[in-house]
């Protein structure tokens, strides 16, 4: 039999504290998955291998860890690295060098979260507890909306969450002034209670039918349903149920009116976001 | 002839399909064209060459369905065929040898010699002709049509005879056939059509050997489904006729059918019908007639089609295709099944436990869709990446679900699969299932597994006490017999299956595990070959009086003696039947008539007037979601479409309250009250069955309690006991029944109502239809709905004293009544709190009402979620936000009781905080905008009402459709837009449908008198009126006063620009 390939975690830093806030995430992350985590470093003068941990302000400790020293405009340079090594996560802090507090992310940053392909977990700068190499997520929050996940996405957060063994908690928010998801498949909350005695579990059952129609993931899954605006809703339910970790999956673009979930989300996330693009 | 389907027609071209080679064949073209399109084999066989049947018939053919005709021409000797592109392929060509055309050449120049020596005429030979020659006996009359048949006979043997060749044709024919053997040509083909005798290599009987040999034989395709049609197959001049070469007497099965006029009569086994080309094109008619019957039907608004697969939706789809005869729905679950499925079959009245304790609920019964598919033993599941198409059809007009897919498998072996099941309406114990299978690219083992599985999501389960075998018991088919957990129900499914008969036999044997019960067939199947399975399925339950298992193998074993098509058209029928009666038609609106349609189909598809012991739940037999359990919807939503469609299926209806009014007096007494209180949900005893209380995702424990509070639905029975007499008059049942619920309930209320300090009578502590707020006092809907029922009862006491004395006197003994309970329903009545507010405005839908939270649900709008979840339970129930029709219901069943300006005061101000979190509420809103003129905004609601289920983004159908929402959807467009109202002293209508809808038609009965209603928006109505002869009812448009109208008798009512004038009898 074939050895599984050692998942390789990417972690990008700049130099920055702000930026090297992200590793204890990567390095607790790599070590769950069995990982191997690359370090990358984008810059036109190299330095010295001795000296390259030093100047991104980590401490490699006993870890094994594949410092890469990468040319050429940032992200392309990151996310190039990212496809050589087949990348099964980018680990990222929000902030880099120039550590905006007013934005929710630095450019760099969103320019990696928009276009990686790959799974990328961020890390919020100013979050009040970073987490350390020693960091177990047990619990990661899935919320959602009513438009379908695309099966790749159900997939990658079941392998995620089998890979961190992680449980899912789902959570339905539905919310005013926003009109149903028009797409084929989609799974609002319910919009007829007849008989709550009923129809609550059959919505229920419905839903978990949906996710688990062809994928059985090897992690307990809990169905929750909460209203509001999706962003402040996941975050207070993370805070309130203790969750490790945000799951959410996205199109790609942060442009204004679109994304204001994972914006919102990553704005004030007091734990990792993970990105799951569709 | 017999009337049957034919999948392959073979037909002489020159006087069997035309006249003649000059004619316009357009017409038979477009016929054939019709035929090919249904899948059926078309074969010309033809004496003549490719180019003149080219020219006059195969160029009008045209687009893929051109691959299934065959063209034989040159009397055997060559057959083409067409591909997808409509290319023309020479799929066989008989070339004679140079030996073989020396000889033809001889054999004809011999007989001419001969004939010319013995006479003085001159014959001509056509040499031209490929692989023979033909002999001309009357060169100065060429083309002669086939009309004049007779005629050319006699002038050919006269000319023979009268130029001194005393033998006549059959002479010719007869040295054609000596000259042949003695010149080598022992095997040639001699024929004459009286004009020519012609020797030939080959005949038609080659063209039709070839079509059995390389169409019939390798697609399966049994000689009884194959049509021969000629037009000479009788003797001529005393031999053969030409047609006569296509009756094989080796091959047995095959029907003959002769058009043309045969002067010498038609041969045994060949059917005469005459009449020529017109004939011909009457049974091709037919044919295609015939062939679209059991396809679905044409009318697009009559179909719900499903493309793809999608395992999301596959839950919703299952429940809108459910196909059902009011004694058992069936979930329309892909019969192969993936873990998408959801299969459920439920039997109307059939309810176990979970335990002991726990309240009834239905079983699922086995699933008899139940079917495997392996090809060299990998089976095909549904994995979108194998599907290549993939379409479902619900045929609403045929109650047939018709399934077809193309499935390519990981070594590229491609399948076509196609299914159609149905529950008969003819016999609510037969069921039937059809699978076709064509491997369309490879020769390999196919194998069908068709059986019985108990159904593992059963919850209770069905215990399995027996799974028998034909294997086990010597005879055919498989059973399965299982019992309930706690109401030890016996329930037994029979099943028995077959192959089509067809060249391949495949193997027949039986499988069984813990689960289920298999037939199953194993054969080689080989490319474009198919193999079709029939099943016939039949269930009982001890319920039905019978011994289960007994009547089960005894029905299963008479319909698999039965024709399947022969069932399927008992089936449609009885659906064209309750179309006849149930159909709203609307003219320039197909969603509307789409939503109309699918309404009717599944209320059909759940009413059962065979059984009074059972009514219609909330999913109705869609889906185990509620249980099968019985609410308010049953009279208020469900059962006014049966009232006016099928009184016998409202009648078994309200029956089922009457064979619970045990339970519901021993509610009534358990909670402190006289009379009989029903149940708010109710099953087979009229127990109470509501839970106390409800877990939803966000981890709260919802307590309910409309089981403790929804008192209203008391009268909401006896509102449905009224409506039902109102309109039938079925006095029977009246005295049977009806005044007894009428009676029980009215004591009921008497006892419930609390006469307060004010004078008035007062109803504390209930819950009306707004479910967002529980426990209020004075519920406006329940105060009404509570007055009009005890109105109601002391109506039939009065009724009952004057004409029926005896029964009202045992009536009487049997409740034990006291006289003067009526008068003191009366007092109640007439001081019911909120009763006689009709002309005070807005009206407050119960004490406390206007003093909460003002709330605007447009605030709010849109969302995706219902309202109540979006604000939470508490500010919900502190606020007017309303769930669905509770004061606007009131204002709809009691309409005599307000004037407009406060029906429309009241639908304003309730309309603006109603939350529609109920999909009861849609239908009822919209029905009381449409009766106001709102006719955009009713409109609005229409689409809501008819989407509940039929929306592919909310998930809503997935337990099951919404069966009060659909009944609700027919009151919204006969009581809405069409303005009916089933008033004491007359029915009354007065349309008002939207701009759009050029015509709406719909029937309706009125005490016994068939009521056809024909709108054309603001100009005309006709109604016609049909019963028995001398009937007389009331009919009037809505405002004025009724009329009598008589049966057999048609009325006209026009527009007057503002309002419809009265009735008028046509001819007055």
């Amino acid at each position: 039999m074939a050895a599984r390939k050692r998942p390789a975690v990417v972690l990008p830093l700049d130099g920055s504290s702000t930026s090297a806030g992200a590793f204890g995430a990567a390095r607790a992350l790599t070590r769950l998955a069995g990982g191997v985590l690359h370090v990358v470093h984008v810059t036109e003068q190299p330095l010295p291998h001795h000296r390259l941990a030093r100047h991104l302000q980590i401490d490699p400790a006993e870890e094994k860890l594949v410092f890469h020293q990468v040319r050429g405009e940032v992200a392309g340079a990151i996310l190039g690295l990212a496809e050589d090594v087949k990348a099964w996560m980018v680990v990222l802090s929000g902030q880099g060098q120039t550590n905006d507090p007013r934005r929710f992310a630095g450019q760099t940053a969103l320019d990696l979260i928009q276009r990686s392909t790959f799974p990328v977990t961020v890390i919020r700068a100013a979050m009040r507890e970073l987490p350390g190499p020693d960091w177990r997520p047990a619990k990661m929050l899935v919320p959602l909306e009513g438009v379908p996940l695309a099966d790749c996405v159900i997939k990658q957060v079941f392998d995620l969450a089998q890979e961190l063994k992680v449980d899912l908690d789902i959570l339905h928010i539905a919310m005013a002034k926003k009109k149903p998801p028009m797409v084929v498949g989609a799974f609002t909350s319910p919009r007829y209670l007849d008989h709550p005695q009923y129809d609550w579990p059959a919505w229920s059952e419905e839903f978990l039918y949906r996710f688990y129609t062809y994928l059985h993931p090897d992690a307990t899954l809990r169905l929750f349903h909460r209203r509001g605006k999706p962003d402040r809703v996941a975050l207070r339910f993370a805070m309130e149920n203790g969750e490790d970790m945000i799951a959410l999956s996205w199109h790609g673009r942060l442009q204004e009116k679109m994304a204001a979930t994972v914006r919102g989300v990553l704005a004030r996330a007091e734990v990792p976001v993970l990105l799951i693009r569709t | 002839m017999r009337r049957k389907t034919f999948r392959v027609i073979v037909f002489d071209w020159g006087g069997t399909a035309v006249k003649n080679r000059s004619a316009d064949a357009r017409k038979v073209a477009r016929a054939l064209q019709d035929l090919l399109r249904l899948d059926v084999y078309v074969v010309v066989v033809t004496g003549t060459n490719y180019d003149n049947i080219e020219r006059q018939f195969a160029r009008h053919i045209s687009g893929p369905c051109k691959r299934n005709l065959y063209i034989c021409t040159n009397r055997g000797s060559e057959v083409f065929g067409f591909d997808a592109r409509s290319e023309l392929y020479l799929l066989y060509h008989r070339e004679a040898t140079d030996e073989e055309n020396a000889a033809l050449d001889r054999v004809a120049e011999a007989v001419k010699a001969r004939v010319e020596s013995e006479s003085g005429i001159g014959i001509e030979i056509i040499y031209n002709r490929l692989n023979r020659r033909k002999i001309d006996l009357i060169p100065e009359w060429s083309d002669p049509p086939k009309s004049q048949i007779n005629k050319l006979l006699k002038e050919t043997e006269k000319r023979l005879r009268e130029g001194g060749y005393s033998p006549g044709i059959r002479g010719v024919y007869e040295a054609a056939e000596r000259y042949a053997r003695e010149m080598g040509l022992a095997y040639a083909r001699i024929t004459s059509d009286v004009k020519h005798v012609e020797v030939g290599l080959t005949d038609k009987s080659d063209s039709l050997r070839w079509i059995l040999r390389e169409v019939a034989e390798r697609r399966n395709i049994p000689y009884h489904d194959i049509l021969v049609l000629g037009d000479e197959f009788g003797p001529v001049a005393g031999f053969e006729g030409s047609d006569f070469r296509m009756v094989l007497p080796d091959v047995e099965g095959i029907t003959y059918v002769s058009v043309g006029k045969e002067p010498g009569g038609a041969p045994a086994g060949v059917e005469h019908l005459g009449g020529g080309p017109d004939e011909f094109l009457r049974v091709v008619y037919d044919q295609v007639y015939l062939h679209r019957l059991f396809l679905p039907t044409d009318d697009p608004t009559f179909l719900i089609v499903e493309e793809g697969y999608n395992p999301l939706r596959e839950r919703e789809v299952e429940s809108i295709f459910t196909v059902g005869n009011g004694y058992l729905g069936t979930r329309g679950s892909l019969a192969e099944q993936d873990e998408a499925s959801s299969p459920a079959t439920l039997v109307a009245g059939v309810f176990d436990k979970r335990s002991r304790q726990a309240p009834d609920e239905m079983p699922i019964f086995p699933d008899w869709l139940f079917t495997r598919i392996y090809v060299d033993d990998e089976r095909l599941q549904m994995k979108r990446k194998n599907i290549v198409e993939h379409r479902r059809v619900l045929d609403m007009h045929k109650g047939i679900l018709f399934r077809e897919l193309l499935y390519e498998d990981i070594t590229d072996r491609v399948t076509r699969l196609r299914f159609l099941h149905f529950a008969s309406l003819a016999d609510p114990h037969a069921m039937a299932l059809r699978v076709s299978v064509i491997p369309r690219n490879y020769r390999g083992e196919l194998r069908v597994e068709t059986g019985l599985r108990l159904n593992p999501r059963s919850n209770p389960p069905l215990q399995g006490v027996d799974k028998i075998t034909g294997a086990d018991d010597g005879d055919a088919g498989v059973l399965i017999r299982a019992r309930t957990l706690f109401t030890l129900i016996d329930v037994v499914m029979a099943q028995r299956s077959r192959v089509a008969d067809g060249f391949v036999k495949p193997e027949h044997s039986y499988g069984k595990d813990d689960m289920t019960v298999v037939e199953r067939w194993r054969w080689i199947g080989d490319i474009a070959q198919e193999m079709t399975l029939e099943k016939f399925v039949s269930v009982f339950t001890s319920l039905d009086g019978v011994d289960a298992g007994q009547a089960a193998f005894a029905h299963s074993r008479e319909l698999a003696r039965r024709d399947f098509e022969e069932l399927m058209l008992e089936h449609m029928a009885a659906w064209e039947e309750r179309w006849k009666t149930a159909a709203v038609r609307i003219t320039g609106d197909n969603d509307a008539q789409r939503w109309a349609n699918f309404a009717a189909y599944h209320l059909i598809s759940a009413g059962n007037a065979e059984n009074e012991r059972v009514s219609i739940g909330a999913r109705a037999l869609s889906g185990p979601i509620y249980k099968g359990h019985i609410f308010w919807d049953s009279e208020m939503f469900i059962l006014p479409f049966f009232i006016f469609t099928h009184p016998p299926t409202a009648r078994a209806m309200i029956m089922y309250r009457y064979h619970t009014l045990d339970g519901a007096r021993a509610n009534a007494r358990r909670n402190g009250y006289e009379g009989a209180q029903y149940a708010w949900e109710s099953t087979g005893g009229g127990e109470e069955m509501t839970p106390p209380a409800a877990l939803t995702p966000t981890g709260e424990v919802i307590p309910i309690l409309s089981g403790h509070l929804e008192h209203h639905i008391t009268a909401d029975v006896a509102y449905g006991v009224w409506t039902y007499w109102n309109a039938t008059r079925d006095e029977e049942f009246l005295l049977q029944a009806g005044a007894e619920i009428l009676v029980e309930t009215a004591r009921f209320w008497a006892s419930r109502a609390v006469s307060g300090d004010d004078g008035l009578y007062h109803v504390y502590r209930v819950e009306g239809p707004d479910e967002y707020h529980e426990e209020v006092d004075d519920n406006l809907y329940t105060n009404l709905m509570a007055a009009y029922n005890l109105r109601h009862a002391a109506r039939v006491v009065e009724f009952l004293q004057e004409r029926h004395p005896e029964h009202w006197q045992r009536l009487r003994e049997k409740t034990g009544l006291r006289a003067d309970e009526p008068d003191g329903w009366s007092t109640v009545e007439e001081r019911m709190y909120g009763n006689g507010q009709g002309e005070r405005g807005l009206l407050e839908q119960f004490a406390g009402y206007f003093g909460l939270e003002d709330i605007d649900v447009r605030r709010y709008e849109p969302s995706t979620g219902a309202l109540d979840t979006i604000l939470g339970r508490e500010r919900t129930a502190s606020s007017q936000l309303v769930k669905q029709a509770d004061v606007v219901m009131a204002l709809y069943l009691l309409e005599d009781r307000f004037p407009p300006p406060v029906i429309e005061e009241n639908f304003l101000y309730y309309e603006r905080r109603t939350a529609h979190g109920s999909s009861l509420s849609p239908s009822i809103y919209g029905l009381v905008a449409a009766r106001l003129g709102m006719t955009r905004k009713a409109m609005e609601y229409l689409r809501r009402a008819g989407t509940i289920d039929l929306s592919d983004n909310m998930g809503n159908a997935a337990g099951g459709v919404h069966a009060a929402a659909l009944g609700g959807l027919w009151q919204f467009l006969v009581m809405g837009f069409a303005g009916v109202r089933a008033w004491d002293e007359g029915l009354l209508i007065d349309p008002r449908p939207p701009a759009r809808w050029r015509r709406m038609r719909f029937s309706l009965t009125w005490r016994g008198a068939w009521l056809d209603f024909d709108i054309r928006r603001k100009r005309r109505m006709a109604l016609q009126v049909s019963g028995v002869r001398g009937l007389e009812v009331d009919v009037g448009i809505f405002g004025r006063e009724a009329r009598r109208v008589r049966a057999g008798s048609r009325y006209v009512s026009t527009w007057s620009g503002k309002a419809w004038d009265d009735f008028e009898e046509e001819g007055e």
